[in-house]
């Protein structure tokens, strides 16, 4: 970053102050900057676009313009005339999204997004803004950058799930496409008050097995050495998602998907994340535990050539323990990641105890269900594995299969409890909390947090405290 | 017929021309005034309309001086001291006159408003409009290496500011890129476009952008030309 303000222009865009070091009068600053789709100013009242702090405006787009709009009033963002309209056209086509199911999604008519295609045209900036969500652009790079910082090996991924599958409908590659973005504002919030997703520690493994050490074999192998790299032992996973937003700091977007499928992991930009299906079989929080722990198999262990920046799983490749894979290369991608799931969910070195510490079957099968969180099927199987399948697979069952409420509290808590009522529960997780934060710490402008949690200003105002308790450092 | 029209300049538009000498009896018994419009039925199917004599800069102006007071800069973004030195002709400062403008270089590119080899800075000020080229050599002297709005006034009041592209001798796309003199609202950038086009000029803004707030300062979309 350039350093040569003078006292006095570090006075004029950053408002009075001692230092001269340029990043900490900006984190300190109270001044706001307004940008639209072709300008950045300083705010005003009139001005309808998009409020940003002066980190912000700083940060995003550089000395050089801060400076252009003490000069002139206002800086030109456009790198050309194109800029950002052939960005978004690109990108939605890249996608093989038509102009109707962008509309849809942004809940706009069709002809604002062919208005925002249009170089000749200068679209509301909170157009524009939900437009680059929904093709997991990032909305402040737009106009300053061809391709808005869109991960383009995503999008063709994408496009080619789109055009190849039958589950997978325009509405699922939009679903997807937010979950991407959330993932990658939510890693970009963490990185800027210098947290780091923990997945650094993981080196992914190559290693799918062969015929005489099978996938599954070392999946458990993947599941115990991330047992020991967190430092987990034996002991339960009292929240998966817990672990995974708080701990481990990997986004878990939660979402209402169609009931084939199960849950994602996807990377954008590099950003790995974890999409769950909250609806079908995974309405049950045991299940879902399980779904997250596969996705968390494929994204700590799976190495980019697998993973191809989004494996999608489909619910009844979930908790499938009971085949062997054939010889298709991705069934054992699927059956590693199953193994790796139950393993790390319930080590078998301490199944067996739990389920023997009762004398009817029934009950022992219940309390291992209990104790690790874990389904009856994946209890079933983890009992018979652990037992080198000498219990009577027939006779391993239970009453009831509805998880207590012990766990559901553990796994779906913002659900219930989330204010701002509109917010999409997409965006009800930790992200919900990164935002707030950053807030705080000025890093961007309230109407931004508002915009990105679909409410209002006051409406924000009013779920910060609630935020702030279902999360923590 | 066409005796009758000595034909001043074609614009763009080939039903609009600017003609002088025009019959009287054409006018229905009335004098052309200086930079009154008309449109003439001269007895052939097309109508065509006509501007008379341009007014004087002095007199386009008039009425949006009037409209639109002069004020004092706004210098809380002033960073040095020469910012209100008073630039002279030896500079390159010089008043608007009526067209055409002779300039050593036009501006011809698509995204003119990209570049600024050929951006001049406009001001109206009391008792006429200023211009002078932003960059260039001899502004390497000044503390911040270009020029400011306040050069063009020594810091005296005006009423509005901004920047400004011929694309030819009579030609002229303004905004109001100013942070010393803002243009209040996109009215006040259409009333000094009006005052342009009355003085001869083919004048043309680009517009107010709501999102920033304030005069955009490139183009979208076709220009609205005065």
């Amino acid at each position: 970053m350039e350093m040569n303000l003078s006292p006095k222009e570090l006075d004029q865009l950053f408002g009075p102050g001692e230092s001269n070091d340029i990043k900490s009068r900006a984190q300190k600053s109270e001044q706001i900057f307004v940008r639209s789709q072709d300008h950045l100013a300083f705010d005003s009242a009139p001005a309808t676009g998009l409020r940003l702090t002066a980190w912000q405006a700083l940060n995003l787009y550089g000395l050089d313009k801060l400076r252009e709009v003490l000069n002139y009033g206002s800086a030109i963002l456009p790198i050309c005339h194109n800029e950002p309209s052939s960005t978004l056209r690109e990108r939605r086509e890249s996608l093989g999204l038509s102009l109707i199911e962008v509309a849809k999604a942004v809940k706009v008519d069709e002809k604002a997004v062919r208005s925002a295609e249009d170089p000749n045209i200068r679209s509301p900036f909170s157009v524009l803004q939900r437009i680059a969500q929904s093709l997991a652009l990032d909305e402040f790079m737009l106009s300053i950058s061809h391709g808005a910082g869109g991960d383009e090996a995503l999008a063709v991924r994408l496009r080619k799930l789109g055009s190849g599958k039958a589950s997978f409908s325009p509405r699922l590659v939009r679903e997807l496409n937010e979950a991407a973005w959330v993932i990658q504002q939510q890693a970009q919030l963490s990185l800027s008050r210098g947290v780091k997703s923990m997945t650094e520690r993981f080196e992914p493994s190559p290693n799918y097995g062969n015929p005489d050490y099978p996938a599954y074999l070392h999946g458990y192998y993947l599941a115990k050495r991330t047992r020991d790299i967190l430092s987990l032992e034996q002991d339960p996973i009292s929240s998966m998602r817990g672990l995974l937003e708080n701990q481990l700091h990997i986004p878990v977007i939660q979402m209402e998907l169609p009931n084939s499928i199960a849950g994602a992991t996807l990377s954008s930009n590099g950003h790995r994340g974890i999409v769950v299906n909250v609806r079908g079989n995974n309405e049950n929080v045991l299940v879902r535990r399980s779904t997250l722990a596969h996705e968390l198999g494929h994204l700590l262990w799976d190495p980019d050539q697998h993973l191809k920046n989004l494996v999608v799983d489909d619910s009844d490749s979930i908790e499938r323990w009971d085949e062997e894979p054939n010889s298709s290369g991705s069934d054992y991608v699927e059956a590693r990641a199953n193994a790796f799931a139950v393993e790390f969910l319930a080590p078998r070195s301490v199944v067996l105890d739990v389920f023997t510490s009762e004398q009817e079957v029934r009950n022992g099968l219940r309390a291992v269900m209990e104790r690790f969180g874990i389904s009856f099927s994946a209890a079933r199987f983890q009992i018979f594995n652990a037992s080198d399948r000498k219990i009577d697979f027939a006779s391993l069952q239970v009453d009831d299969i509805k998880p207590s409420v012990t766990w559901l509290a553990a796994e779906d808590y913002t659900l219930d409890f989330f204010k701002p009522r509109n917010t999409p529960i997409s965006r009800r997780g930790r992200f919900a909390y990164e935002i707030v934060s950053a807030v705080k710490e000025h890093r961007i402008h309230e109407s931004v947090a508002a915009s990105w949690l679909q409410s209002s200003i006051d409406e924000y105002r009013d779920a910060i405290e609630i935020i702030q308790d279902l999360y923590h450092d | 017929m066409s005796s009758l029209l000595t034909i001043l300049s074609f614009s763009q538009n080939p039903s609009c021309l600017v003609v002088k000498n025009v019959k009287k009896s054409l006018f229905s018994n009335r004098e052309a005034k200086h930079g009154e419009a008309f449109v003439l039925n001269i007895g052939l199917k097309s109508k065509i309309k006509m501007t008379s004599i341009p007014k004087t800069i002095d007199e386009a102006f008039m009425d949006y001086r009037t409209t639109y007071i002069a004020r004092s800069p706004d210098l809380s973004n002033m960073s040095y001291d020469d910012e209100l030195h008073l630039i002279t002709a030896e500079d390159g400062l010089f008043c608007l006159s009526n067209p055409p403008v002779e300039l050593e270089e036009y501006a011809r590119i698509e995204d003119f408003w990209n570049t600024s080899s050929q951006k001049y800075l406009w001001v109206v000020a009391k008792t006429d409009v200023r211009l002078a080229l932003e960059k260039g050599e001899n502004r390497k002297t000044l503390d911040r290496g270009f020029l400011s709005h306040t050069n063009l006034t020594g810091g005296d009041e005006a009423h509005s500011g901004g920047e400004a592209w011929f694309l030819d001798c009579r030609k002229v796309v303004i905004n109001g890129g100013s942070s010393r003199y803002k243009p209040r609202n996109e009215t006040e950038l259409d009333e000094i476009v009006t005052a342009l086009s009355e003085s001869g000029y083919m004048a043309a803004h680009l517009g107010w952008d709501e999102g920033s707030g304030r005069a955009s300062r490139i183009k979208r979309g076709e220009l609205r030309w005065k």
